[in-house]
């Protein structure tokens, strides 16, 4: 479960604040699949951002599955996350030196495990995107299709409660999109695993089972 | 988890080539240069053979007198001593092996063929050859008898030999020298100018020197000692009994003069002592000199430091993504340090490899120079030693700051910079 | 247009701190390097007063070192090898010169033209009438030694121009006298001498008679004996062999003083050879540094340019903003360390060091970095103007 209290985003720069984000309370069940959407610029991205514990709100606090993360320092959060979340970019964010295993292989690197089991989850994780053939090719020689369900094999190979999805079909053509979108939905109805999606696509957001409005940085329902 | 550290650097280093030529160009070239300046010291301090009881001989290299005139001038007097000053403290040291009393080198010359040949000569006793072990091609040193008869005897290096004698073997025959006749005994390898002590291209027995005078009284004069002990626990002993000595000895007979200062110790020491300008050994000398000599190498490390963690800074802006993909699947930023520093320490190493290479080269120019006579620099075991060490230092201070910067970062500005 | 860039290196700072750090360091560097070449060009082309060819300098071991007694046995031997190095055929003249051009001794001294007045250093030659023409000095003013000179009170002494200068600016120097224990006066003057040659430092210098028929001044343990050109090197070993026939308990060596310059310079050289080495290495790794780091910051950038290419900035205009912005972070850089250096004569840290040739040098480093920042900026800017406006559009 994840839940926002109260919670305010401010970016400052030298001369300008920027209200990202204003008085935001949610909640987002355990095993739910819900959309974020909203125009350019309405803090869609800062959103989820917080979910994930990549950034801090300004005021008000988070809990994930019921605990407060405010106080955390930088080793516990990053433990949270390796453990409870993954995540997937609308640009892939695959690292081009590494081959597809190694970019899958990377969250289980911050855990205690062999090598071996390693290798045998990337696999795995792998196939279930159907992409067990090409473990040894390099990002640069896969398609975009190809490198988002690489992304969603990594988002998914530590197993986390949370998947969290920055806009994963903005720069795919549809047939491809409805592809990945067909991936993650399966990984939210047959393992349980809670999905919020950042999404502009209403058709996209039509598919989930709510969808959470943002304008300006406020929520609107 | 190393493994893979390895493997992306690797990969970066691969598909980064200009920048990999680069940092690696910065660092050969940086502990090329640190490498020579050391090795170059180390061939002038460190225990090279013949210098091979190094560890357990001290020698009274200079001393130092002083004295205060009745109108308020002083004179000071820094120096060689005396023959007869030397071996008469230190007759019967306790602990000690043997003495050797031996001295500066001049330059003789001698015509051949229309052809003038100019060799340094060094008088010594025969206990020199004993506490220096010098590697004789032919032949043998001379013996404590021909010492006390003054025989006409000289040992030469190979050089001499092949000036003299074109190269043919040369025991027994003689050498015509500033005038006098010498007959060859023995013939070494030749050695370095740089090895103060042994140096030479001849050495003869000081009591066949025409201006050699054993019961000359003075303080300074031309000669130096070495004081090999019976083993490294005696050398306190020794400075012990011979600073007492120095300590009663009768100046009356050296007016102005008042003050003596003699003390066995390492070449080095006196060396230091001299550097740093103190008459006396007042345990600073050596750190003070090693201080001055570590800052300087800092200094220079300066410039090659701030090229490297500016390109490596550059390096890891390059790979935000890479490190916002890391922080968010959950690394801790101790990790991602360590792998910079890994990364770093790898490329440095690689450098310091490519860099022994270089030195060598460079210390071979060095040598085709002849700026320094028979110069054959070892980059030994421990020169190695001393180079590892730099290359960690360097790929250290070279890879801590863009480490905390990548550390720094923050994850989402990380992410949304496009990546290339 | 340059306030825009002013505005952009500034907003930038914090990236272009550590360039700016480098380029503060490389120009302390170039400092350092130019003042040597400075200093080293100053004195190749500064004359040394005597003239080393067709010269020899003969040298005399008593075996005793540091013995500077002057016993009449000794000087009287030494006449009379003189007389007999005279004699020799082909030999021009034999005059006693101690220390010897190009040897490592030194001995100086220092003098105080009246009491209120500062003390003035000078090196110092002890020499015979015969040096004179042994080493062709050049006389301005004044005469050189001669047996006037035997019997005065006082001692006679001929010392170079700028030694001179210094001790009587904008006076007739001859006849001029300074010290009260012991009265030096000034007989004549020359237009330089530097005893250690070419690349040694301007230094002051002071030349006081010894005669070898009087027990007065140093002992001369060196000859410098000219030669008719064209003598032959077989002359070594007859001088060496006739010494020895005189007094055969000292040691005698010969040496052209050409061979003493070589090997002299050889050495003093090195220090220069080793900072200008170092310095270029020193300077091609911050090019090429400059260069890898200019790339990346080009690259990361390529949003920023594309746009300004899409609202309509041509090619060239991006390409000289590019170098215009290195410049100007150059020239940040740049003046940080000029003012630092500035400080040095001001502390009077670079000592003897003249004002021109700091000014020189600060003027030479800055030139220098700003030539190296734009060719290490050139193919960054290059690759920058290739920029296309779609570039940047295509990302959100």
């Amino acid at each position: 479960m994840i839940m926002l209290e109260n919670v305010d985003k401010v970016y400052r720069t030298a001369r300008i604040e920027t209200l990202a984000l204003a008085n935001i309370n949610l909640t987002v069940e355990d095993g739910e699949f819900v959309a974020v959407m909203g125009p350019s610029g309405s803090g869609k991205s800062t959103l989820l951002h917080l979910m994930g514990l990549l950034d801090a709100p300004s005021t008000g606090s988070i809990h994930l599955s019921g605990k407060e993360v405010r106080a955390w320092g930088d080793r516990r959060l990053a433990r949270l996350r390796n453990e409870s979340i993954g995540f997937i970019f609308q640009s892939f964010h695959l690292v081009p030196d590494l081959t597809v295993l190694d970019n899958v292989e990377i969250p289980l690197l911050y855990r205690k495990m062999t090598g071996s089991d390693r290798r045998k989850r990337c696999i795995r994780a792998l196939e279930q995107v159907g992409l067990g053939s090409r473990i040894h090719h390099r990002p640069g020689q896969l398609s975009g299709g190809q490198q988002q369900r690489v992304a969603i094999a990594r988002a998914i190979v530590g197993e986390p409660r949370i998947l969290l999805a920055d806009e994963p079909t903005g720069n795919l053509d549809s047939q491809m999109g409805d592809e990945i979108l067909q991936i993650i939905e399966e990984l939210n109805k047959q393992q349980g695993t809670t999905v919020v999606m950042v999404t502009h696509d209403p058709r996209m957001a039509e598919r989930t089972a709510r969808t959470i409005r943002l304008f300006d940085g406020r929520q609107v329902n | 988890m190393f493994k893979n550290y390895l493997k992306t650097a690797w990969a970066v280093f691969k598909r980064r080539k200009f920048f990999t030529f680069v940092n690696l160009f910065g660092i050969v070239f940086t502990l090329a240069v640190l490498l020579t300046g050391v090795t170059f010291l180390d061939n002038i301090f460190g225990a090279i053979p013949p210098e091979v009881n190094a560890d357990r001989t001290v020698g009274v290299y200079m001393v130092n007198i002083h004295g205060e005139y009745e109108d308020g001038g002083s004179t000071n007097s820094n120096g060689p001593s005396g023959h007869w000053f030397l071996r008469t403290t230190t007759t019967d040291l306790p602990g000690v092996e043997r003495v050797s009393i031996f001295g500066m080198i001049g330059k003789v010359q001698a015509y051949r063929e229309d052809r003038k040949i100019e060799s340094w000569l060094k008088y010594t006793d025969s206990n020199f050859f004993r506490t220096l072990e010098f590697d004789f091609i032919e032949g043998r040193a001379y013996t404590q008898d021909e010492y006390d008869n003054a025989d006409n005897v000289v040992v030469i290096n190979k050089t001499t030999r092949d000036l003299y004698f074109n190269g043919e073997s040369a025991v027994g025959k003689t050498l015509l020298a500033n005038g006098r006749n010498y007959r060859v005994v023995g013939v070494v390898k030749n050695i370095s100018f740089l090895r103060i002590v042994p140096f030479a291209d001849i050495w003869a027995p000081t009591t066949i020197s025409p201006t050699f005078d054993p019961l000359d009284r003075s303080l300074m004069g031309n000669y130096m000692c070495l004081i090999e002990a019976k083993d490294r626990a005696s050398i306190p002993l020794i400075q012990e009994e011979y600073e007492a000595r120095i300590s009663a000895f009768d100046m009356s007979e050296y007016k102005p003069f008042t003050e003596l200062v003699a003390r066995p110790e390492s070449f080095f020491e006196t060396a230091a002592r001299n550097i740093a300008g103190l008459r006396r050994e007042e345990g600073g000398a050596v750190t003070r000199v090693l201080t001055i000599f570590a800052l300087m190498v800092l200094l220079f490390m300066l410039l090659p430091t701030i090229n490297l963690v500016n390109l490596n800074v550059s390096r890891i802006l390059e790979r935000a993504s890479e490190i916002g993909v890391r922080k968010a699947f959950g690394a801790p930023s101790k990790t991602l340090i360590g792998q910079f520093i890994i990364e770093n320490m790898l490329l440095t190493l690689f450098g310091g490899v490519l860099a022994l290479g270089l030195a060598w080269v460079l210390l071979d120019i060095i040598s085709a120079t002849g700026l320094i006579p028979y110069a054959n620099f070892s980059l030994n075991i421990r020169v190695f030693g001393y180079a590892l060490l730099m290359v960690l230092v360097f790929g250290f201070l070279s890879g801590v700051y863009p480490a905390w910067r990548m550390s720094k970062m923050n994850p989402v500005d990380a992410l949304q910079r496009r990546e290339q | 247009m340059i306030r825009h860039l002013l505005r952009l290196v500034w907003a930038r700072k914090r990236s272009n701190l550590l360039l700016i750090l480098e380029i503060f360091v490389s120009t302390l560097v170039l400092f350092a390097v130019f003042t040597m070449a400075l200093i080293g060009l100053n004195r190749l082309l500064t004359p040394i007063g005597f003239n080393p060819e067709n010269a020899y300098r003969i040298s005399i071991d008593v075996g005793q070192l540091g013995d500077d007694s002057w016993a009449s046995e000794a000087i009287e031997i030494t006449h009379r090898l003189q007389q007999e190095l005279l004699s020799l055929p082909g030999v021009v003249t034999v005059g006693g010169v101690y220390p010897p051009p190009y040897s490592q001794m030194t001995s100086s001294t220092t003098a105080q033209p009246d009491s209120n007045a500062a003390e003035v250093r000078t090196l110092q030659t002890y020499v015979t009438d015969e040096a004179r023409e042994a080493l062709q000095l050049n006389l301005v003013a004044g005469r050189w030694f001669d047996e006037q000179d035997a019997e005065v009170s006082y001692r006679p002494v001929v010392i170079t121009q700028r030694f001179a200068d210094e001790l009587f600016p904008n006076e007739d120097p001859v006849d001029k006298e300074w010290g009260s224990e012991h009265v030096y006066k000034i007989i004549g003057v020359l237009d330089e001498y530097r005893k250690n040659g070419e690349l040694s430092g301007l230094d002051n210098h002071m030349f006081q008679r010894v005669s070898l028929t009087s027990a007065k001044g140093r002992p001369i343990r060196n000859f410098i004996m000219r030669v008719e050109s064209g003598t032959p090197v077989s002359i070594e070993e007859m001088v060496v062999k006739r010494m020895r026939a005189i007094y055969p308990d000292w040691t005698y060596r010969i040496a052209p003083v050409e061979a003493d310059r070589d090997a002299t310079n050889r050495l003093n050289v090195v220090p220069f050879v080793v900072v200008v080495m170092i310095g270029g290495f020193l300077m091609l790794m911050v090019v090429l540094g400059m260069l890898g780091v200019l790339w990346q910051s080009v690259t990361r950038r390529t949003d920023e340019i594309g746009l300004r290419r899409a609202l309509g900035s041509p090619k060239d205009t991006v390409y000289h903003q590019i170098l215009g912005e290195i410049t100007l972070v150059t020239l940040f850089g740049c003046t940080l360390a000029v003012l630092l250096l500035l400080q040095l004569p001001l502390l009077g840290i670079l000592g003897n060091i003249g004002w021109q040739t700091i000014i020189g040098a600060l003027m030479l480093s800055l030139g220098f970095m700003v030539i190296l920042a734009l060719v290490s900026g050139l193919y960054p800017a290059w690759l920058a103007a290739r920029v296309q406006p779609a570039q940047a559009l295509h990302y959100e």
